[in-house]
């Protein structure tokens, strides 16, 4: 497979961007990716002697045209034409066809992931200036994405786009009537809330410290638009990004779910910054807290769903967790 | 392709319920529908037989998905081996290989089909070569639920395997070469492993290519983190004899799973026939590829080092590593390799 990427390659040198001084001697990387059948298989490419890959491949593991890789490539092209949200953008982004194999070829991202600067401490105190930059790093994108790409829709069909599809998940996942009943009225509140203004944005889906690259230049690049989709809320980036950051900081308490809960419900440094935040997303988008605090659990139940088809049951098992923990407290929110 | 017999090396004929050779008049008979060509006595792995029968009967008819979700809810020890057989992310090393549709592929040491599966979907034909059968009675499973007729199970030791002449396009031995040691009971390990090399060289058409996964005898993480093969600790790095000595002591055996150091893999292979040598390191193992990339250009594993070891690993781990690069040294620590050969 390799052998054929690379053949590609060395034939549309040029055409890719890159100066034909001569033929190219690449070694590839292969890095993540996920573990099924019709997972992917990621790679960065390295020109021979370089220090950092010049490109990104990203295959789909059967041989057939995948729908999934075809989607975020035309998500990324239509958010290409954004002038305010393309310098996020790992572009240029090819859509290529090797073998009857779909594959993606996007600039490679250089610079350091967010997740490489969490610190190893595990005071808080010491975390102070690199969480709070990195967290409103990533506002600063998530907020563009979703005031510059909202989209009006009917009651009907935002009902149809966000409130089904969660709806029968939860549906078929939970037995108890109760659950059920207070999940109801959460999204019959949030319909409430948008009163007859609705409307729906892009989300990124896997909006995490993974996958927020830093350059030397200061400009984010977000990557990985697998799970994107056209039709999101507007928080679920946000609340994910800060959800997962606060999971994998080592920190205590050491189980790193409740940790997520006890700082979303908490009073102290972090979740006042959880709070800033917030605060700070509404300010510039002109959404109102209100409607964040019934979006906040369903960030968790989005997060169930994108698992459940990617990896089974097993793996939602602890969003589902948070989101019921999340709807049954949430007027003891920091926000 | 002819099966031969292992005695003789003579072309099998087909008879009721399995193989006949003329020449020796043994018969070679099928085991649960598998060719068979060993006593059923070696098992690889915790699960005793009692249970395999329980698991057999459990499975019976059910999908690959039913399959897994029945392991999973088990409790019994040496379970997750064949859940995670169903992760097509194993065979993730053969990516950096050309394997086409007409090529023929041997998997020795095939266990619950981790590589065969996702590998006969990309070639004419997997010969799957297990010593214990139950791992091809549960690979045999999954291919009929796969509908994969391309896959040949086959019940025999690697010492002495039912092939002759140069048929294979590529030979697999993953997580394997350091067990032939242990499939003779005689013998230097050493010796009965330069054999299988130097035999399936033989197997091999011409440019063929053999693809071994293997941990690296001195790999950082069996300095303090992980056990060697023998389930002890530190033994991969002790002189043989030493650690014969505390396996007989601690075990009853004496050390038979012999890895070896990049320098001694590569003479190995060199002395069996194999040229164009090349090295790939896999993290964070070989079974369970995260990251793969060739340990040609120091350049990617320094990379690696500064944007997955610094935050996956520790400190001390970082830093080791960091010292090794700087040194050019890496490829004497990483603690395992994916070694693909050509004859």
């Amino acid at each position: 497979m390799v052998g054929e990427i690379s053949q590609y390659l060395k034939q549309h040198w040029e055409e890719l961007g890159f100066p034909r001084d001569k033929s190219p001697d690449l070694h590839f990387f292969k890095v993540g990716g996920n573990p099924w059948e019709e997972g992917r298989i990621n790679f960065l490419v390295f020109e021979s002697g370089q220090s950092e890959p010049i490109l990104f491949v990203k295959i789909v593991r059967n041989r057939v045209s995948n729908p999934s890789i075809r989607r975020e490539y035309s998500i990324l092209k239509r958010l290409e034409e954004d002038e305010a949200l393309s310098p996020y953008l790992p572009l240029p982004i090819h859509l290529i066809n090797i073998s009857g194999r779909d594959m993606l070829l996007q600039r490679a991202c250089h610079g350091k992931r967010m997740i490489s600067l969490l610190s190893r401490n595990p005071f808080l105190y010491f975390q102070k200036t690199t969480l709070s930059m990195n967290f409103s790093r990533a506002m600063e994108f998530v907020h563009n994405l979703n005031v510059r790409q909202k989209k009006r829709l009917t009651e009907s069909e935002f009902r149809e786009s966000i409130v089904k599809p969660l709806s029968l998940f939860y549906d078929e996942y939970e037995d108890s009537r109760e659950k059920k009943i207070r999940f109801a009225d959460l999204l019959e509140r949030l319909v409430a809330e948008m009163d007859g203004a609705f409307f729906v944005t892009p989300i990124h889906g896997d909006y995490s410290a993974t996958n927020i690259f830093i350059e030397s230049t200061g400009q984010t690049k977000i990557i990985d638009w697998e799970t994107a989709r056209e039709e999101g809320l507007p928080f679920w980036d946000l609340f994910y990004f800060m959800s997962k950051y606060i999971h994998n900081m080592k920190i205590y308490p050491k189980n790193r779910w409740d940790r997520v809960l006890s700082i979303y419900m908490g009073r102290g440094w972090l979740s006042q910054l959880v709070h800033g935040t917030v605060d700070e997303y509404c300010r510039k988008t002109g959404f109102d807290v209100s409607l964040g605090r019934l979006i906040f659990p369903l960030h968790f139940l989005n997060k169930a769903t994108i698992k459940d088809t990617m990896r089974g049951r097993e793996a939602a098992q602890p969003w589902i967790r948070l989101f019921e923990s999340s709807m049954q407290n949430l007027d003891q929110l920091c926000f | 392709m002819k099966l031969v017999c292992p005695k003789c090396k003579l072309e099998l004929d087909s008879v009721k319920d399995g193989l006949y050779c003329r020449n020796c008049s043994s018969t070679y008979e099928r085991k649960h529908g598998i060719v068979s060509f060993i006593d059923d006595v070696y098992s690889y792995g915790n699960i005793p037989q009692a249970r395999w029968d329980e698991i057999f009967q459990a499975i019976e008819g059910k999908t690959n998905k039913e399959i897994q979700d029945y392991l999973v809810s088990q409790k019994f020890k040496g379970r997750w081996a064949y859940i995670d057989s169903f992760r097509h992310n194993k065979a993730d090393g053969f990516s950096f290989l050309s394997v086409r549709d007409q090529d023929v592929v041997l998997d020795i040491g095939c266990g619950p089909g981790s590589l065969t599966i996702p590998l006969s979907r990309a070639c004419r034909e997997v010969y799957a070569l297990d010593a214990t059968l139950p791992r091809l009675r549960f690979l045999e499973a999954r291919r009929k639920n796969d509908g994969m007729n391309n896959i040949i199970p086959i019940h025999a030791s690697a010492l002495n395997m039912p092939f002759s002449g140069p048929s294979f396009d590529y030979v697999l031995m993953n997580g394997v070469f350091e067990y032939v040691g242990e499939w003779g009971s005689h013998g230097n390990p050493e010796e009965l492993q330069k054999g299988v090399l130097k035999e399936i060289s033989g197997l091999l058409k011409e440019k063929g290519h053999l693809f071994i996964a293997i941990e690296n005898r001195y790999g950082y993480d069996f300095f303090y983190k992980d056990r060697d093969h023998s389930k002890l600790y530190l033994t991969s790095l002790m002189p043989r004899f030493l650690a014969s000595f505390f396996t007989l002591l601690f075990k009853g055996k004496t050390y038979r799973t012999y890895t070896y150091s990049y320098n001694r893999y590569n003479s190995l292979l060199k002395a069996a026939g194999f040229q164009n040598i090349e090295f790939y390191y896999a993290w964070p193992d070989y079974r369970n590829p995260k990251y793969i990339f060739s340990g040609r250009d120091s350049h990617i594993f320094k990379y690696y080092l500064e944007n997955f070891i610094q935050h996956q690993s520790d400190w001390l781990e970082y830093l080791f590593y960091r010292w090794a690069a700087g040194k050019g040294m890496e490829k004497h620590f990483v603690p395992n390799f994916i070694i693909m050969a050509q004859k």
